[in-house]
């Protein structure tokens, strides 16, 4: 599958990962998917990660090599312009940025060390992400609705049950039975409300 | 046994209507507020032994409410919440509650405690 590269990038930038911006966009598909493949693919094999280092690094522009140098030096990110050519020899402008290392020798354990953590694809990672937030955020929303309405009014509910059924049996034997199943039938929906709540509760202390 | 005078605030119109008579059907005496500021008004003036109070209140919470009603405060206390974590059970203890029960509950519950408690201020006296 081929993921388009503004998409990779505006997600790569989301999460925050060390990434590689391409400016402008090119029309070289298949540098910027090899690219991006050894970024985003945990089953990136070294070589793969490799030929990203090699590949990439000795292609910084040299107005930017300073600047890259610093940065590996200094643990902090940088942006740096790198001059790719293209097979017919134009070139092709890409745009990195947040690489750092010690040193260059290391810098191919410095990569793995940015992107072995990532053990599932980067994109599963944001679904994942994604759903969890939204899953939380309904479970909330659930355990307030039923703070705020359907407990509040089942509480009243089983309280004017109760309170009826104790009525109706003064009037009527039959009548107050009848009324005390449907207190009862109240009073259990209340348990059941209880331990919905409760435990939506607990879920949402234990996330 | 005389009958305990309840205070109860709640400020869910019809909870607060069907505890009410519920209660005063068992022989209770009832007073009721719907928010924090006429009960600390009236709670005073209410000589009530025991306070039922929902923690979430329009004009502030349960927990002041016992804070600011200080010597005032009733002899006994029930805290109604529909959060029941331990922090939320831990904090109306600390504010003075005895017990803190998790809407919905059962009147069967209210009951239960109320009748404790009626034991209680029994023996003490």
């Amino acid at each position: 599958m081929t993921i388009p590269r503004e998409q990779i990038c505006a997600l790569l930038q989301e999460i925050g990962l060390p990434a590689v911006r391409v400016k402008p966009v090119s029309a070289e598909v298949m540098e910027c998917n090899e690219l991006f493949s050894s970024l985003v693919n945990a089953a990136a094999i070294l070589e793969q990660r490799l030929w990203f280092v090699e590949g990439v690094l000795p292609y910084i522009v040299s107005e930017d090599r300073a600047r890259w140098e610093a940065a590996l030096a200094n643990r902090t990110s940088a942006q740096v312009q790198v001059a790719f050519k293209a097979a017919d020899g134009r070139d092709l402008d890409f745009e990195m940025r947040s690489f750092t290392s010690v040193s260059q020798k290391k810098l191919a354990e410095s990569m793995l060390c940015v992107f072995i953590p990532f053990a599932n694809p980067i994109f599963e990672r944001i679904c994942e992400a994604r759903l969890s937030e939204g899953r939380e955020l309904e479970r909330r929303r659930i355990q307030n609705e039923l703070h705020k309405g359907v407990s509040q009014q089942l509480l009243g509910a089983a309280f004017g049950c109760k309170l009826l059924a104790g009525k109706a049996e003064t009037l009527n034997e039959d009548l107050g039975k009848e009324a005390s199943n449907l207190a009862q039938l109240v009073n259990e929906a209340v348990v059941e409300l209880q331990n919905v709540v409760s435990s939506a509760q607990n879920r949402s202390r234990d996330n | 046994m005389d009958s305990l005078r309840v205070f109860l605030v709640e400020n869910h119109e019809d909870t607060a209507k069907y505890m009410q008579l519920f209660l005063k059907e068992l022989n209770y005496e009832v007073c009721t507020a719907a928010d924090m500021a006429t009960a600390l008004r009236e709670i005073p003036k209410s000589h009530c032994d025991v306070l039922i109070s929902d923690i979430g209140l329009p004009d502030g919470d349960g927990w002041q409410l016992m804070e600011k009603l200080g010597a005032n405060r009733p002899q006994f206390a029930i805290a109604m919440s529909g959060y029941g974590t331990g922090n939320d059970q831990r904090r109306s203890r600390a504010a003075g509650y005895d017990h803190h029960l998790v809407k919905p509950f059962s009147p069967d519950a209210l009951l239960a405690l109320l009748r404790e408690l009626g034991e209680m201020k029994e023996k003490k006296t």
